[in-house]
């Protein structure tokens, strides 16, 4: 099998994520944050240390700031719902991905703020100092597309929520792990990602980390394993926004998967992905029916002419190779590339991702382009 | 040795101060400590002629805490 579809989920997974989670279930399988027997301990110190392995990781100022959430809508939807306060005007950038925009839809339905976006082409910081006005309270961003890979820089983002006084939200979905992202440098209110991509952990696990370790708006409520008679969730973070049990072992994987990318570097995964997308782009770019969108940082987009995306994806399938087609969940994106009416194949590379495969899948596309070229595109 | 409790206001600053305790010699292990007016809390278990020191040093941390006998 051939697994393109890292910017879903990432697989394989490095020996250090299996193992992580082998010993939480075998060792560390009490209930966190609960109980003070030895099995509850060892989960509270696991999940603390992958707070800790992800706050130096990222240049975080305190691990108490790392939240655990199931995956990174799970972050976006806490940090939007707690920190965008009610008649707000927020910013969001042109490429961004369902899990920004339905928690600001529904919010905007119900009268309580709007939102409106920047363009993410030419001078970003004009782009949104253009569109600021005096009731905008808050940037929400991605750093990089899942559709392009387009990334947008964290210290533009940074600089214009500071000059403006801005409550800056960061999606670091795609770029987690796969870029540098360093707090210190560029600071935000809330950075989110998912666990299980760039980070290695398995599904199940995201984060979002705070600049403010008081907790805004509560956003779920529930146990927290302190302050148990009173009916509010406790005011510091993490507990703050930590209702119920967590998923140790879930939260053991993506140590697992953070002591990887240290180990490796960040810098080192992102030359070598960057070199790989290079490559591909110059393989896809080479086959005549193949339309190639803006691509980059360890993703491809493109489409062969007059095929369905979802078609050229289940024949890739049939050959073993797994690639995501359709919209990604980011129709805006798609807005911006005019393929919102079939998507685009998107094949997305990790570190694992070898030349040998990609060299394969090349061949593979060639090999459609001849076997649809007797059908009629309006056929299929 | 008599044993005391340092509250600490969650389990993970119950974490952070034992972590922080460890690194400055002391032995420290986490307790569940009965409920107060707020409810349950964690804390930290040490030596009582060892307390003095400890408090001072998450105090040096910006640490909330309080000090209940161990019954």
């Amino acid at each position: 099998m051939i697994y393109l579809d890292n910017a879903a989920t990432s697989f394989p997974k490095p020996k250090s994520t299996y193992s992580a989670l082998w010993h939480a279930i075998k060792f560390a399988s009490g209930n966190a944050g609960r109980s003070s027997h030895k099995l509850a301990q060892a989960a509270a110190d696991t999940i603390y240390n992958t707070r800790e392995a992800i706050a130096d990781l990222f240049h975080a100022d305190s691990p108490e700031g790392v939240v655990f959430t199931y995956n990174a809508t799970h972050a976006l939807n806490m940090a939007i719902k707690s920190y965008v306060e009610e008649g707000a005007h927020v910013l969001i950038s042109d490429i961004e991905h369902n899990a920004v925009i339905r928690p600001l839809e529904i919010q905007r339905e119900r009268g309580s703020l709007i939102y409106d976006t920047f363009s993410t082409d030419g001078d970003i910081e004009a782009n949104i100092s253009s569109r600021i006005r005096p009731e905008t309270t808050c940037i929400i961003s991605t750093l990089q597309s899942n559709v392009t890979g387009r990334i947008i820089p964290a210290d533009i983002l940074s600089r214009v929520a500071e000059k403006y006084k801005l409550t800056l939200i960061l999606d670091a979905s795609q770029l987690a792990g796969h870029g540098e992202i360093n707090l210190k440098r560029t600071p935000c209110d809330v950075l989110c990602a998912p666990g299980h991509k760039g980070l290695f952990g398995i599904q199940g696990v995201g984060f979002a980390i705070f600049r403010d370790l008081k907790r805004r708006k509560s956003f779920i409520e529930g146990g927290s394993g302190s302050d148990s008679i009173d009916p509010r969730m406790p005011s510091l973070l993490p507990e703050g926004y930590e209702a119920g049990t967590l998923g140790a072992p879930s939260i053991a994987s993506l140590r697992g998967g953070v002591e990887y990318v240290k180990k490796r570097t960040v810098e080192e995964i992102s030359e070598q992905i960057h070199g790989m997308t290079n490559r591909l782009i110059d393989r896809i770019s080479s086959i005549n029916e193949a339309e190639l969108y803006p691509s980059g940082g360890g993703i491809v987009s493109f489409n062969l002419k007059g095929r369905s995306s979802s078609l050229i994806a289940s024949m890739l399938d049939e050959k073993s190779i797994c690639v995501r087609s359709g919209l990604h969940c980011a129709p805006s994106a798609h807005k911006k590339l005019g393929t919102l009416n079939r998507g685009t194949i998107r094949a997305s590379l990790s570190c694992f991702t070898t030349v040998k495969e990609l060299d394969l899948f090349y061949k593979s596309i060639r090999n459609i382009c001849d076997e649809v070229k007797s059908v009629p595109s309006s056929s299929i | 040795m008599n044993k005391i409790a340092i509250a600490l206001s969650t389990p993970s600053a119950a974490i952070r101060a034992r972590g922080i305790l460890r690194k400055s010699g002391y032995t420290v292990k986490i307790i569940k400590l009965d409920g107060t007016d707020s409810g349950c809390t964690h804390g930290v278990e040490i030596d009582e002629r060892d307390l003095m020191g400890a408090v001072a040093r998450l105090r040096t941390y910006g640490i909330k805490y309080s000090v209940r006998q161990i019954k």
